[in-house]
């Protein structure tokens, strides 16, 4: 009796180990270990190599424009187009609604701040660069007013066209609703722009 | 050798397996996230990118991105508040 309670306490004990050492790195079984660093090789980010630190010899550091409109505006000047006559097709079916209303109102500018503020289509490093640029296109328009600017108001326009053509075109598929209200606004917005009492107001 | 160890061993290999398949489609979706908001931001900028496809983060606000067109930028909130670039 003594033999076979001991036996099996050895065996029980030699499980233990056994199983304690099934969770090490064995050498003995090199399918195993490659069962165990497959999901490490998998993860999702790349390593990129990280001389953040070291400054590089001339880094080139881009912010939103400030002054003067971007030199890459040509190909995105023309985007705006596209949205007034994308626009115009979303607009008909709300049009046959018994208020029969011709167009989506253009929202307030409180209401698309708001909205663009909340909306999940765009993360929180593009959001705050859209202010940034919003804010820059409002010094410029400052400027202008106070005489102190050197953009005209068909370069403002200008500015002013690309920015919402860069907003359409982050906001077409995460967000087409706020992207048409975007449009559709363009003018009622310009209009607060181009009146200094409204501007004023901002 | 020992045939008993074998299922046990799978468990333990499954278990951890599980919980690392577990993790990684959550840090996917943040690592793809903020990709796309780098994106967007280097768009937004007027930056020749095409689309982000790497990341790799220094901090909450400073990341270096790797560009599908192969430039790379670092891209973080400056001092101003301003979001800011960096060619590398």
């Amino acid at each position: 009796m003594n033999n076979a309670k001991q036996a099996a306490l050895t065996i029980t004990l030699a499980g233990i180990v056994l199983i304690g050492a099934g969770c090490s790195v064995t050498p003995s079984s090199p399918e195993n270990d490659k069962a165990v660093t497959a999901p490490a090789a998998a993860e999702p980010l790349p390593v990129v190599t990280q001389p953040a630190v070291a400054a590089p010899p001339a880094p080139v550091i881009a912010t939103a424009p400030k002054n003067e409109p971007p030199k890459a505006e040509k190909p995105v000047a023309k985007a705006p187009v596209k949205p007034a006559a994308a626009a115009a097709p979303a607009q008909k079916p709300q049009a046959n609604g018994p208020a029969a209303t011709p167009a989506p109102a253009p929202l307030a500018l409180d209401t698309l701040e708001q909205r663009l503020k909340d909306t999940p289509a765009i993360g929180v490093f593009t959001k705050l660069t859209l202010k940034n640029q919003v804010d820059d296109l409002l010094n410029r328009f400052r400027a202008h007013y106070e005489g102190r600017g050197n953009l005209t108001i068909p370069q403002l326009r200008q500015n002013y066209e690309q920015l919402l053509a860069r907003v359409h075109e982050l906001l077409r598929d995460g967000d087409p609703a706020l992207a048409v209200a975007i449009v559709n606004s363009r003018e009622a917005i310009w209009s607060v722009l181009t009146d200094p009492a409204k501007f004023a107001k901002l | 050798m020992f045939p008993a160890q074998t299922p046990t061993r799978f468990a333990l290999c499954a278990a951890a397996m599980l919980s690392m398949a577990s993790m990684a489609p959550a840090q996917a979706a943040d690592s793809s996230a903020l990709a796309k908001d780098l994106t967007g931001s280097l768009a937004m900028l007027g930056l020749p990118c095409g689309q982000v496809v790497a990341v790799s983060s220094q901090n909450d606000k400073d990341h270096l991105a790797t560009c599908s067109d192969g430039n790379r930028y670092r891209v973080y909130v400056n001092a101003q508040g301003r979001v800011a670039a960096e060619k590398r």
